[in-house]
């Protein structure tokens, strides 16, 4: 249980603003797109990576915020290096490491399962709005009077207990589902 | 835990439920990094970011010109 319960805000940095982000993205991108194009991949490759890797920075700068970053530019790359080794055979060959690069943590779950992706799928078309409301609760860690605002609940009572009805509701079509694909 | 099969079973499904959303979160993360894509790559007139990319991603004559990133 400890372990679910240690839950981490991994939301976009509430501090960068679109402008911001399109400063981040023209800063970070080129060096992420020099190293996929020389591996030999698309720019639409370069795109993902680059994406990939910066969703998995603001996931651990969110959990260590009291770590300081040399340079974040440098650290997602090293990132992205990461994750070409895992997507491309000449990267293992060609790219050699850092220290503090070797060190990067890729989390386990980053790439769903083809289950997932289809239970995630489901819940998308059936519930949106749950999937809203729990992201907000458990990973945005929104405070729970914004989530009665954003969502336009009568009081914070309200929102707790429409928190519960959807986990609930993911918990049934996991089961549901998870049996139906048992028997493909 | 596994003594309480219950508990066991509760603590699984919240740990995949947990999973589900944060897939969900690093859905819609990527849904704005694509806008931010776009509006870059959308720009008419070639700006000097633009340039910058699409250079890298040219057809080459021979491998030999692809030389090594020293940049990264």
């Amino acid at each position: 249980m400890a372990e679910f319960l240690e839950l981490t805000a991994v939301d976009l940095s509430p501090a960068l603003t679109g402008l911001e982000l399109t400063d981040f993205y023209k800063a970070g991108f080129p060096s992420v797109a020099r190293l996929v194009s020389w591996l030999g991949g698309s720019l639409e490759e370069a795109k993902d990576i680059f994406h990939d890797a910066l969703i998995i920075y603001w996931e651990q700068k969110s959990k260590s915020p009291g770590k300081i970053y040399r340079s974040e530019a440098g650290y997602i790359l090293g990132i992205a290096k990461n994750l070409c080794i895992r997507q491309y055979q000449r990267a293992k060959r060609v790219i050699s490491l850092s220290e503090v690069e070797q060190q990067i943590p890729i989390p386990l779950d980053f790439y769903p399962t083809v289950k997932q992706q289809r239970l995630l799928r489901v819940l998308e078309r059936t519930g949106r709005k749950c999937l809203d409301l729990l992201r907000a609760f458990y990973v945005q860690m929104v405070p729970i009077p914004q989530i009665t605002r954003d969502f336009h609940y009568a009081n914070e009572h309200s929102a707790s207990v429409q928190k519960y009805k959807c986990l609930d509701k993911v918990k049934k079509v996991i089961a549901e589902k998870s049996l139906n694909y048992e028997d493909i | 835990m596994q003594q309480i099969p219950g508990l066991w079973k509760e603590v699984q499904w919240q740990k995949e439920v947990y999973s589900l959303v944060r897939m969900y979160h690093r859905k819609k993360i990527r849904e704005q990094l694509e806008d931010v894509h776009q509006q870059l790559f959308r720009e008419k007139n070639r700006s000097v970011f633009q340039y910058k990319i699409y250079r890298l991603f040219k057809p080459k004559k021979n491998d030999r010109e692809q030389s090594h990133p020293d940049g990264y």
